[in-house]
């Protein structure tokens, strides 16, 4: 599974989900399968998905 | 030149009062307990000292609940640590999980970590400061879907075997820490201390008879891209990136104990090789793939005890079978 692939699994598991803050390793910018989504990189080396208040949904780490 | 002969300890197990997070959780630290000294058989359980087997496990408790046990080895030079978690609900900070596996409310967590510094919770983003924090992946359902828990632990001088017997009829195992011997010193295929490291779930569904050849859910060295089940997860050597497992090999599940025994009645005791998607990890340190065996069968040797069994049932000795080399 590809980074992206990963992360969209998450926010169809979240579907509250507003913005993706993702690793800047993994090189993601956008989630074509969720293009509401705002995806911005950060230096943490997991993900976290927030809603549209800013509340944190979920943290997971990418694998591979 | 292999690594140093792991032996495998198994501590007394220990029912949950309740099928509840925390009585789970507190029936795995009343297995873990650092008061605990000796093991089921009797032997010695010893903290530190070449050949140790204990680990020292500290019970995390928030409010006076318990969250969290977390377990540092014996001895060893990358600071790993082993975490089993569980809570009702999800907490603020919500705890990190590995892809794919996502939170569940009474369901038990397992997560590693290398190159530890000082713990500072189990949800935070690196619960031991540092980097090289696994996330948690998920083993079993929610507890609450249980009419009963047994909880036991084997330790070994590198790696812990987390298990739980739910219903007194299903297994749920999880191996965690330097469970890989890739037989080579370079250095792009171990870690500084020559081991490979990482950690197996069969997910929320208990071991199956065939749990070496299942590809999905209730397997051991498969990854599945679906949260809750089976995943297997090494970490790649120097770096804070885990990937996945690919065994290459599968059993029929159909072996049974004759041809798995020899003429003399020995146990077959065949050497497990695991890679990663990305490459060759190497052999699974004092692991086997045997006849098959019952939940907690003790393999005895001219009465002493020569290897503790990994089985899918309490009742039928068939299908796949581990064991733990004592």
């Amino acid at each position: 599974m590809t980074y992206t692939e990963q992360i969209e699994q998450y926010v169809a598991a979240y579907p509250v989900t507003a913005l993706a803050l993702v690793p800047t390793s993994c090189g993601v910018t956008s989630l074509p399968a969720f293009p509401h989504v705002e995806v911005r990189s950060w230096d943490d080396e997991y993900c976290e998905l927030e809603d549209a208040v800013g509340g944190d949904i979920a943290r997971f780490r990418l694998v591979g | 030149m292999s690594l140093e002969a792991l032996k495998h300890r198994r501590l007394a197990t220990v029912t949950a009062t309740a099928s509840t997070a925390v009585a789970v959780l507190d029936a795995f630290w009343s297995a873990v307990d650092p008061a605990v000294t000796t093991y089921s058989d009797g032997s010695s359980r010893a903290f530190s000292g070449t050949g140790a087997t204990g680990w020292t496990w500290t019970r995390v408790q928030v409010g006076g609940t318990t969250e969290a046990l977390y377990a540092t080895p014996p001895g060893g030079t990358m600071n790993q640590r082993v975490v089993i978690a569980a809570r009702s609900a999800a907490p603020a900070p919500s705890p990190t999980m590995i892809a794919p596996d996502t939170f569940i409310a009474n369901g038990l967590l397992v997560g590693h970590q290398l190159g530890a510094g000082a713990f500072t919770t189990w949800n935070a983003a690196s619960p031991f400061t540092n980097a090289r924090w696994s996330g948690y992946t998920r083993v079993g359902a929610a507890v609450t879907s249980y009419t009963s828990i047994a909880c036991c632990v084997y330790e070994s001088q590198e790696t812990v075997w987390i298990e739980m017997l739910t219903n007194g009829a299903s297994v749920f195992c999880v191996p965690v820490g330097a469970l890989y011997d890739p037989e080579t010193v370079s250095a792009a295929a171990c870690e500084t201390d020559g081991r490979r490291y990482g950690l197996l779930t069969p997910g929320a569904t208990a071991l199956a008879s065939n749990f070496l050849g299942g590809l999905t859910a209730g397997a051991f060295w498969v990854h599945s891209t679906t949260a809750g089940n089976s995943h297997g997860y090494i970490w790649r050597p120097g770096v804070n990136t885990l990937d996945v497992v690919a065994r290459y090999w599968t059993t029929a599940g159909s072996q049974t104990a004759l041809v798995m025994t020899n003429l003399a009645g020995e146990y077959s005791g065949n050497p497990l090789y695991i890679p990663a998607t990305t490459g060759w990890v190497g052999r699974v340190r004092e692991v086997y793939w045997t006849r098959p065996l019952l939940y907690h069968q003790r393999v005895e040797t001219g009465g002493a005890t020569t290897a503790y069994g990994i089985g899918w049932s309490t009742t039928s000795a068939t299908g796949d079978a581990l064991f733990l080399k004592y």
